[in-house]
């Protein structure tokens, strides 16, 4: 039988990568096995030679140690060429490959660690990727399980070499943290769940400055994780004790809300697989005829009550990393405040519709015209105001949460969330976004007292923006 | 590579495409056929509308193409035939040609016009292609007729090409 790396189905059609793999190893199989060749190889030759033991390590495992061997004999491009495959087989194909595949695909990441192969640290990050949100599969528990051990063993090679690999961990183990910590214990998750939280107490303790790089959206998933005793003491010495994790200069937790976070952290939680379907939703599918593509997003991605949680992560991701530029060139193109109500409508339970708003308004909060970019907070204005009159619902609710919001966010620091909030609304209207405040403050089908509220607010925007 | 609007019925195998499938009717079974050995058997079969970014066409699934195949996948049609087959213009896989999923999801698509709804008729001169006619040719004569096809369809394409 043909070797093979993935399951196909009886009317698939091959992989490219795995057929140009698969043909690389059948062409040069005499030459894999010892005494290898240590001739000169031109650069095609080269690359298919790569190809062929990639193919090798990742379809015979009983011959990997082999494999890798040669490897190392023949490599002179510092393995740029091998990691940047395997980052493609991950990224393309991880969910579709066999379980022997995953584990050596899994193996051989180990390996480019432990020689510091070129691209090793993106190959890590693929593969935290892969671990899905909300998903209590064996597989996917596995492959938590595998990174997590992996990180914890590898803490002072990674800290020295890469140590924004150790940053990103932290956001995916403590997203991964409230999925985990939420399900009633089993000893698979329990002892996944205290190795995470080793990982990221050990990190926020000892390397608070590598923390600090996620930005504001650290808050944000801490938020989730309070509740767990390890994090309430975080939280306690966040709020009252913040020299506590030995960062010079940070002295208030205030300075984590300003910063705002990379856009490529919220990558971490959407697979490349959902990444490419939701930008394709966003960028082909027309406004009026998007119900079928997201019929079948819903129906691959959130399928089961748990994946629920995803929402939240879709909703960051579409408001800080999917900034379209020609948005006005493409009028009848899907908008994505379109998507994001469509993503609060399918919330069922309460919690995850509140995250979901938090998600939507966060970099409101803290919104500071320097550094944050309009596009991030355009989706909520745009969503309010254009859900009037049919779905006036859902202008209520964003607007009672943004107030409770203002209020309640932080009630010690009031003033900078007032204050975050009143620039993003005018930023909103000097950017053109929306021409004026009062398609919300005049609109009857809003309750008064919500209208008054917000009026206060947009008079203390309008009061500090026409000082300056 | 034909785009779905340019379809037109034959009955050859002779149409390569691609296509997203949109909906999937109930699988049935078929009626008892001589399969590709002989022998009378029965297949299921599944009715499927599928459409391209310039038309949608009923696609006639068979076998095990009707568990393989869901709203959502993009399908590649090498060597399939549209033809007329139970009453409708249908696009299918038939024996010599082969459907296989390639992909999913990212493939626009418009649902009109529908080849499968077109009025394809037979062209009396050559008896080989399908004209299709409007309702405003019937009762004209066969010269009126092709003329209002020509500018009336996409047949305008075929003729010029």
């Amino acid at each position: 039988m043909a070797l093979k790396l993935t399951e196909k189905g009886s009317h698939e059609a091959e992989n490219p990568i795995e057929v140009s793999l698969r043909e690389a190893f059948e062409f040069l199989k005499p030459q894999l096995n010892p005494p290898f060749s240590l001739k000169v190889l031109k650069e095609e030759e080269y690359s298919n030679l790569n190809k062929a033991i990639i193919f090798g390590i990742l379809a015979q495992p009983h011959l990997a140690e082999v494999h890798i061997k040669h490897l190392h004999a023949i490599i002179t491009d510092g393995y740029g060429f091998f990691t940047r495959m395997l980052i493609k087989i991950v990224d393309e194909l991880y969910v579709k490959l066999l379980d022997s595949v995953k584990i050596q695909v899994v193996w051989v990441a180990k390996e480019m660690l432990n020689v510091l192969g070129v691209g090793f640290d993106e190959l890590l990050v693929a593969l935290l990727r892969q671990t899905v949100g909300g998903d209590f599969s064996e597989g996917n528990l596995w492959l938590c399980l595998e990174m997590v051990t992996l990180v914890l063993a590898n803490w002072d090679c990674l800290l020295e070499e890469e140590p924004l690999v150790l940053s990103k961990g932290l956001y995916v183990f403590l997203r991964l943290l409230t999925d985990h910590c939420r399900v009633r214990s089993n000893p698979m998750i329990d002892a996944l769940k205290r190795m995470e939280v080793e990982f990221c107490v050990r990190l926020l303790r000892e390397q608070c400055p590598l923390c600090l790089k996620i930005g504001r959206d650290i808050i944000r998933l801490l938020q989730d994780l309070v509740h767990v005793p390890e994090f309430k003491a975080i939280w306690k010495d966040l709020l009252l004790n913040p020299r506590q994790f030995g960062v010079a200069g940070f002295k208030d937790i205030s300075q984590i809300y300003r910063t705002k976070t990379p856009s490529s952290y919220f990558l971490l939680r959407i697979t490349p697989d959902m990444e490419t379907k939701l930008r394709f939703l966003l960028t082909h599918v027309k406004f009026g005829s998007q119900k079928r593509h997201q019929d079948w997003f819903a129906k691959k991605f959130l399928g089961v009550p748990e994946s629920e949680i995803l929402l939240i992560d879709i909703v960051r991701f579409i408001c800080c990393s999917v900034h379209p530029s020609s948005e006005i060139m493409q009028p009848d193109i899907l908008p994505r405040w379109a998507v994001i109500g469509w993503l609060l409508k399918s919330c069922r339970k309460s919690y995850i519709e509140a995250n979901l708003k938090l998600a939507l308004f966060y970099d409101w909060l803290f919104f500071d015209e320097t550094t944050d970019n309009v596009m991030s907070i355009e989706p909520a204005i745009l969503l309010m105001v254009n859900s009037i009159p049919n779905h006036i619902e859902v202008t209520c609710t964003l607007l009672d949460f943004l107030l409770i919001m203002v209020h309640n966010y932080d009630i010690e620091r009031k003033e900078i969330v007032s204050k975050g909030v009143s620039t993003a609304l005018s930023a909103l209207v000097k950017r053109g976004i929306v021409s004026s405040l009062d398609v919300l403050i005049r609109c009857d089908m809003i309750a008064p007292v919500l209208r008054e509220m917000f009026g206060k607010l947009v008079m203390v925007m309008r009061d500090t923006h026409s000082k300056r | 590579m034909q785009s779905l609007k340019d379809i037109v019925p034959a009955a050859e195998n002779n149409i390569n495409t691609k296509f997203i499938v949109l909906e999937k009717g109930r699988i049935a079974l078929s009626q008892k056929n001589k399969g590709r050995t002989g022998v009378e058997e029965q297949q299921k079969t599944c009715l499927a509308l599928v459409a391209d970014e310039t038309a949608a066409v009923q696609f006639q699934m068979w076998g095990d193409e009707c568990d393989a195949f869901e709203p959502g996948d993009i399908i590649r049609l090498e060597n399939g035939i549209f033809s007329y087959l139970n009453k409708k213009h249908v696009l299918r896989a038939g024996w010599r040609g082969r459907a296989e999923k390639m992909g999913e999801f990212t493939m626009a698509y418009v649902e009109k016009p529908n080849m499968s709804e077109l009025p394809w008729s037979s062209d009396p001169k050559t008896e080989k292609f399908f004209l299709p006619t409007n309702a405003s040719s019937i009762g004209q004569s066969y010269l009126g007729k092709v003329l209002s096809c020509i500018l009336s369809s996409p047949m305008i394409v075929f003729f010029l090409t």
